[in-house]
């Protein structure tokens, strides 16, 4: 079928991108504003090394590629930490967070 | 959950002209008939959760402007003598403290308020509309959801970059799609400007319909596989992204999304969802698309609602049911839900499957309409309005309603003596629940009558209980000779049950 083709193709990739590079910002924003995401309980670091401590970078593609899969289907589970941290981080931080998540930069 | 809606005031909008209704941080369950203000009910919480992240100088105002062509006032009331206002008040669970929230004309008190931007993100409204446009597609048409999903879930859907979709959406459908009416630089920028938020909700999409799609899976697998002779796969996913092309302004293209649903039975593909599957299951799929989409919704939230407008009215009795069961479920605990209906049969029926658990809800009835004012009035238990009907000397009514409480009693009872919690869509006449408890009844009466008579009687004296001659049943003219007969059988029966529990 075309769109389970796709998916496994292209679609499903392109959403696993776009949330890995949601994580990746977030964890940028915590090196500059630890504090206020730390009072805001909008942590990243603590969640995320638990669950890329066994990437190994010499891996083969198709493992890596496996690895970043399993990532983002247990960081995006509905109700994982790092899922609703990202779903509420501009609402939590109207006057920094979503101001820069607004303009594009860090 | 630490904080729960405890209280919703509405003043001039849509249908009502003054409202309050205490929920005490219940969930709710409205009856009313059409025009009695469940939708106005809706669109109050919708607009006010709404309002946390339109800017004041955009979207709230106007819905409260009786100059607005775009206002929401009731058309029977004055706004100048009594402005529209609507306030909700949270109160927190663990200090009982109550902060009111209220948007108006003047007060956009709501906005970048994170305890409302997260309950925005984190409550979801649905509506038939749904699970109609889902059953609805041609045998002839590809099943793209897109149309269905602007319209029933992007409205809802939040977004992992913390973006609003539905915001995005809207500055790109509020665009020029072909700006080069535009001439020069004001050209450039309507067509940079277009491009640059058609590849932003590109972006954003595919993440937001992949987890619908993962979660949707899961539902129906945990709740509507368990009958299917072979494994059910089902997928949403962006097959057309959203895109605007084009290298200059002569030959800009936009395209819109297609969202396509696809369906797999035991690995095989079904081309044609909508022709080869039949409405019940057509509907279990929507109902899985749709929940999914509510639970990928922020879980982090003090407020969460899941408002739920005539949504079953759509749906065959065996489903309905079943909505029901899997809304009462533990998966939908952290929602404090609100549930309207027009049909008094489910209205009622939904009463009898929380009976259990009643303190946890607000049931209330709409009564009156745009024009005379509407009031959510309390709902009495059958005996009471029997009480009512009598005392206004109507027996006929009194007499129906003490007919429903005979009803309700013999269900609870056949629930609490027998464990027994009948099944969605099952249901059992006054009679074979009479006949239930009779039966129970009986069993008991053994162990109740040795402990009141036997136990209390001394062994040697208990031939004594029944009089040992029969010679008084001989003597009484007031009896015939068949009825002496019977009455005899019966002591003999009696003393034998005395000797054997001795």
């Amino acid at each position: 079928m075309a769109l389970l083709a796709y998916s496994e193709n292209t679609g499903d990739q392109d959403a696993l991108i776009s949330f890995l590079e949601n994580v990746i910002d977030a964890c940028v924003f915590e090196l500059y504003f630890h504090e206020h995401m730390r009072d805001k309980d909008l942590l990243f670091h603590g969640e995320v090394i638990p669950l890329i401590q066994n990437y190994d970078p010499e891996a083969s593609e198709q493992a890596q590629k496996a690895f970043v899969e399993q990532f983002y289907k247990a960081a995006n589970a509905p109700d994982h930490p790092i899922r609703n941290r990202l779903l509420r981080l501009t609402a939590d931080s109207p006057d920094l967070l979503a101001v820069i998540k607004d303009n594009g930069t860090v | 959950m630490k904080s729960r809606l405890h209280r919703i005031e509405i003043r001039n909008f849509k249908a009502f002209r003054s409202f309050t209704l205490n929920l005490e941080g219940r969930h709710l369950l409205v009856y009313g008939p059409n025009g009695s203000g469940k939708s106005s009910l809706y669109w109050a919480l919708y607009t006010f959760l709404q309002s946390a992240r339109k800017r004041p100088e955009h979207a709230i105002a106007k819905y409260f402007d009786a100059s607005n062509p775009q206002n929401l006032l009731n058309i029977h009331e004055d706004a100048t003598a009594k402005p529209g206002e609507i306030a909700l008040t949270l109160r927190d669970i663990a200090t009982r403290n109550d902060t009111t929230y209220r948007i108006s004309q003047a007060d956009h008190g709501t906005f970048q308020q994170p305890a409302i931007l997260k309950g925005d993100l984190a409550s979801d409204f649905v509506t038939y509309r749904f699970f109609f446009g889902f059953s609805d597609f041609k045998n002839s048409e590809k099943f793209d959801l897109w149309p269905l999903f602007e319209k029933e879930i992007l409205p809802f859907c939040v977004s992992t970059g913390g973006q609003v979709p539905l915001d995005t959406w809207q500055a790109i459908k509020s665009g020029n799609p072909n700006p080069q009416n535009y001439s020069g630089y004001a050209g450039t920028d309507a067509y940079d400007s277009f491009k640059r938020k058609t590849n932003e909700f590109a972006a954003i999409l595919p993440g937001i319909v992949d987890a619908i799609s993962t979660e949707a899976q899961r539902f129906y697998d945990d709740h509507f596989s368990a009958d299917d002779p072979a494994k059910v796969t089902l997928k949403l996913g962006v097959t057309t992204p959203p895109s605007a092309t084009g290298s200059n302004q002569n030959d800009f293209r936009f395209t819109h999304p297609v969202i396509e649903f696809g369906i797999q039975i035991d690995g095989e593909t079904i081309h044609r969802p909508q022709t080869f599957l039949n409405e019940a299951k057509l509907t279990q799929l929507a109902l899985s698309v749709r929940f999914a989409a509510s639970l990928v919704n922020l879980h982090e939230s003090d407020l969460k609602l899941l408002v739920l407008d005539d949504l079953l009215v759509s749906l065959d009795m065996s489903n309905r049911m079943k909505v029901v069961e899997i809304l009462l479920t533990e998966q939908f605990d952290n929602y404090q839900k609100v549930i309207l209906t027009h049909d008094l049969g489910f209205f009622r029926e939904f009463q009898r499957l929380i009976s259990d658990d009643l303190g946890n809800w607000c049931i209330r009835i709409l009564k009156g309409n745009a024009s005379a004012g509407i009031t959510a009035e309390s709902n009495k238990n059958p005996l009471e309005k029997a009480r009512q009907y009598i005392n206004g000397h109507d027996l006929e009514e009194a007499a129906v309603q003490l007919r429903k409480a005979a009803e309700e009693t013999a269900k609870r009872y056949r629930r609490f003596a027998m464990g027994e919690t009948p099944r969605p869509g099952q249901f059992h006449s006054l009679s074979e629940d009479l006949k239930v408890a009779r039966k129970h009844l009986a069993q008991q009466l053994p162990m109740a009558l040795y402990k009141r008579v036997v136990a209390g009687t001394p062994e040697a004296h208990r031939d004594k209980l029944v009089c040992a001659s029969d010679s008084d049943l001989d003597t009484d003219t007031s009896l015939d000779a068949a009825t002496k007969g019977k009455l005899k059988a019966q002591r003999r029966h009696l003393r034998q049950f005395l000797s054997d529990t001795a």
